[in-house]
């Protein structure tokens, strides 16, 4: 498929049907774009919304994305979570811990710091977003959820994390299964790997390398692969 | 008109080479270079992040701040590091053009913070941080309307010119930066110091524009090469 | 710091990572635990200053200016050239550092590169003595971190050193009437000492040399050692909340000690003077 680079103010499109994406602007009857990306002329659907994949950002947060956050300070009833946003989330205390039985937590004897302090690193679901209040995460809603203590934590374009995942999951199963580790994605660009294997991590930096290199090429599944076995033969 | 040559040799239109290096500051979200003859910028831009003060965040859009600031030794005789008033007055300015500039509604009570160092000065300082802090804006995925591109005209010795160096600023007559959102021809930064006439200020504004459009080129060639030198070395487009 | 804007914060599960990798003799970025990163020098990039440098130490970079000028001797030290060390750590060098004066960690990276410099005499401090008692030259050393990823004092000091060599300053001559005039001609600054600033940290039990941002904030504490020409230790400086043994300090000694050669050669091989 052809894709042209374009660049903040480039003119992608001229037509009266047309809606702005999240990253292009309309003005009169053409479509702008706003940020430095790739734009698929060919992708242009009868929907008409023009939009282009953006090559860098911070992550947009949205209702029912898993994230990965870090404890970056502890308040009263909740915590302050970094997820890698342009804003901080908030875990409150009742999203986090299981109320054990009928037996309540007293309020004057809780001291949050004994489940979760700060550094500490969190695989959490982002339950409600909006303009006006900032993104609010749980760690109750599904299994696998919850405190991560061990692992290796990677970093990765937001932007690129689909490209990670694969269709149908077919990208991040491949390298699940050709590495034979547990993986975790969160949506907001960050993955944490389960080994102690320097190798394997090693080999894991490289496939992010690639993938943030070549998100916008095709056959990047199959040129993973083709990476992940040369590297086994060796 | 066209005999006339400046001390450095320029013709009256003519700017200085152009250099620019995206994305040179790995802390930051965004970052670039920007070097105009001898003068040498640097800018850095964070954000969007969680506006401090609270209370002055606003609860519909994101808000740019911006601090220009000249290091000591970007000048002849060394300048003392806090903000002079010329500094502060041209950080509000480069503010005011980014705010006009960027789509901001996307991220509510946020700041885009905007740091600029002239490494070294030789004339132009402020529309060349306006040039570099466009690149860095884009380095960092911020949503810009268009690409912001500016430069200075003037006269001086009764001549007109473009991009003034820093002797030609001292003795000039009239300088006169300018800003613009190229491509709809918006102005966004327009200052003068001196006095002109009707049809000296409508013949600089036309060079002004000329040379914007070569800037304006030079920019949008550094981000595609940028992304081009990617795209050649690990796979086609 | 503002109110929620937060240092860095290493992630509870990576310090595990490192602190297991330490027990193995390894560092996350695959270096030895005495080994520094790579260097990377530019001099003379900034045409207004009498000197400067661009210093690359793997990603953190400092820029030092060297402006020179006429001014007042010290009353204690009427024949020699003065020397002020200035640092700031623009917000451009990290999202941590706000706009301001500048703060104590900025004041004490000044200071210390300072101490290589004024007592073991790295300039010729007499050769920049116009009129005794009255003009001679003031050496003011500017330096800016442009980017902040760790051991800022070390590159801090190649940089500062790379500058002076550097530096190029106008003759002065003084006329009939006794004024300072100055010529056309430049002198090169002369550098007669060579000081190298070495810092080590403390991770568990362990010593490692040019330690890195996420190194240094799992470390309890520092120990800067600056070496100067014929293997004096010229300055020390420990910071950070933290204690080191008898056996610590001794072998951060000798290990500075025999290192000084080998960094101060690295330097020199970069500065194209």
């Amino acid at each position: 498929m052809k894709r042209e680079i374009v660049l903040p103010g480039s003119l992608l499109i001229t037509g009266n049907n047309l809606k702005a994406g999240l990253y292009t602007f309309k003005e009169d009857s053409s479509i702008y774009a706003g940020l430095l990306g790739l734009f698929e002329r060919d992708s242009i659907k009868d929907k008409g919304v023009v939009n282009i994949i953006p090559l860098k950002g911070k992550y947009y947060p949205k209702e029912g994305d898993n994230v990965i956050g870090i404890i970056v300070k502890t308040h009263l009833f909740s915590w302050l979570v970094d997820i890698n946003s342009f804003v901080y989330a908030i875990l409150p205390f009742a999203n986090a811990v299981k109320a054990k039985g009928k037996k309540k937590v007293k309020k004057f004897e809780l001291n949050l710091a004994n489940y979760l302090s700060i550094g500490d690193v969190i695989y959490a679901k982002i339950v409600s977003f909006d303009r006006n209040s900032p993104p609010i995460l749980s760690l109750k809603e599904k299994k696998g959820l919850g405190k991560v203590t061990s692992g290796f934590l990677l970093n990765i374009s937001p932007a690129k994390i689909p490209r990670f995942i694969g269709k149908k999951l077919s990208m991040i199963n491949m390298i699940r299964e050709k590495l034979g580790i547990k993986i975790i994605v969160g949506r907001n660009g960050r993955i944490i790997a389960f080994t102690d294997d320097e190798n394997k991590i090693e080999i894991l930096k490289k496939i992010i390398e690639k993938i943030e290199l070549e998100s916008h090429t095709s056959g990047l599944t199959d040129r993973i692969k083709m990476f992940l076995e040369s590297v086994k033969n060796v | 008109m066209s005999e006339f040559k400046r001390k450095d040799g320029r013709a009256y239109n003519e700017i200085r080479p152009l250099k620019a290096e995206v994305g040179i500051l790995k802390n930051a979200d965004g970052s670039a270079y920007f070097e105009i003859g001898n003068t040498k910028v640097l800018a850095a831009v964070f954000g969007p992040r969680e506006y401090h003060p609270k209370h002055e965040a606003s609860l519909q859009e994101g808000i740019v701040r911006a601090r220009y600031h000249m290091t000591p030794f970007s000048v002849k005789e060394r300048k003392a590091p806090t903000l002079s008033r010329r500094e502060i007055e041209i950080s509000k300015l480069i503010k005011e053009v980014f705010n006009t500039c960027i789509k901001r509604d996307l991220f509510p009570r946020t700041a885009i913070d905007v740091y600029i160092e002239v490494l070294n000065a030789d004339g132009s300082t402020r529309v060349a941080s306006i040039n570099a802090v466009t690149l860095a804006l884009v380095d960092a995925g911020i949503f810009l309307y268009d690409l912001v591109s500016a430069v200075s005209v003037g006269k001086v010795n009764g001549q007109l010119v473009v991009d003034l160096t820093g002797e030609e600023d001292q003795i000039s007559e009239a300088d006169m930066p300018i800003a613009m959102m190229p491509s709809k021809k918006r102005f966004v930064l327009l200052q003068l110091d001196g006095e002109l006439t009707y049809e000296e200020f409508n013949s600089l504004l036309k060079m002004g524009m000329e040379a914007i459009n070569k800037i304006y080129e030079f920019q949008r060639n550094c981000l595609k090469s940028k992304l081009e030198e990617y795209l050649k070395f690990y796979g086609q487009i | 710091m503002s109110e929620e804007r937060f240092s860095l914060i290493v992630p509870k599960i990576k310090q595990q990572y490192i602190y297991n990798l330490l027990k193995k003799g390894k560092r996350l970025d695959n270096r030895k635990f005495d080994e520094m990163r790579p260097i990377k020098i530019k001099t003379g990039i900034i045409p207004n200053a009498e000197g400067s440098a661009e210093v690359h130490l793997g990603d953190t970079i400092v820029l030092t200016g060297v402006k020179i000028s006429v001014t007042n001797p010290y009353p204690d030290q009427p024949d020699k050239g003065t020397l002020i060390v200035n640092s700031e750590f623009p917000p451009v060098a990290s999202p941590d550092f706000e706009p301001g004066p500048p703060d104590e960690n900025a004041i004490e990276l000044a200071r210390i590169i300072d101490r290589g410099l004024r007592k073991p005499e790295a300039i010729d401090f007499s050769s920049l003595c116009i009129i005794p008692g009255k003009k001679v030259y003031g050496v003011w050393v500017d330096i800016y971190v442009l980017n902040h990823n760790g051991n800022l004092v070390d590159a801090a000091g190649i940089s500062t050193l790379a500058a002076l060599l550097n530096t190029k300053y106008r003759k002065a001559e003084v006329n009939q009437q006794g004024e300072v005039v100055l010529k056309e001609e430049l002198i090169n600054l002369k550098v007669i000492n060579y000081p190298i600033y070495l810092t080590f940290g403390k991770i568990l039990d362990y010593i490692l040399f040019d330690m890195n941002l996420e190194e240094e904030a799992m470390s309890q504490c520092k120990l800067t050692t600056i070496i100067s020409g014929g293997g004096k230790i010229c300055g020390l400086q420990k910071s950070g909340i933290g204690y080191f043994t008898p056996e610590e300090l001794d072998y951060i000694i000798k290990k500075s000690l025999s290192m000084y050669q080998s960094v101060k050669d690295l330097i020199l091989k970069n500065v194209n003077i």
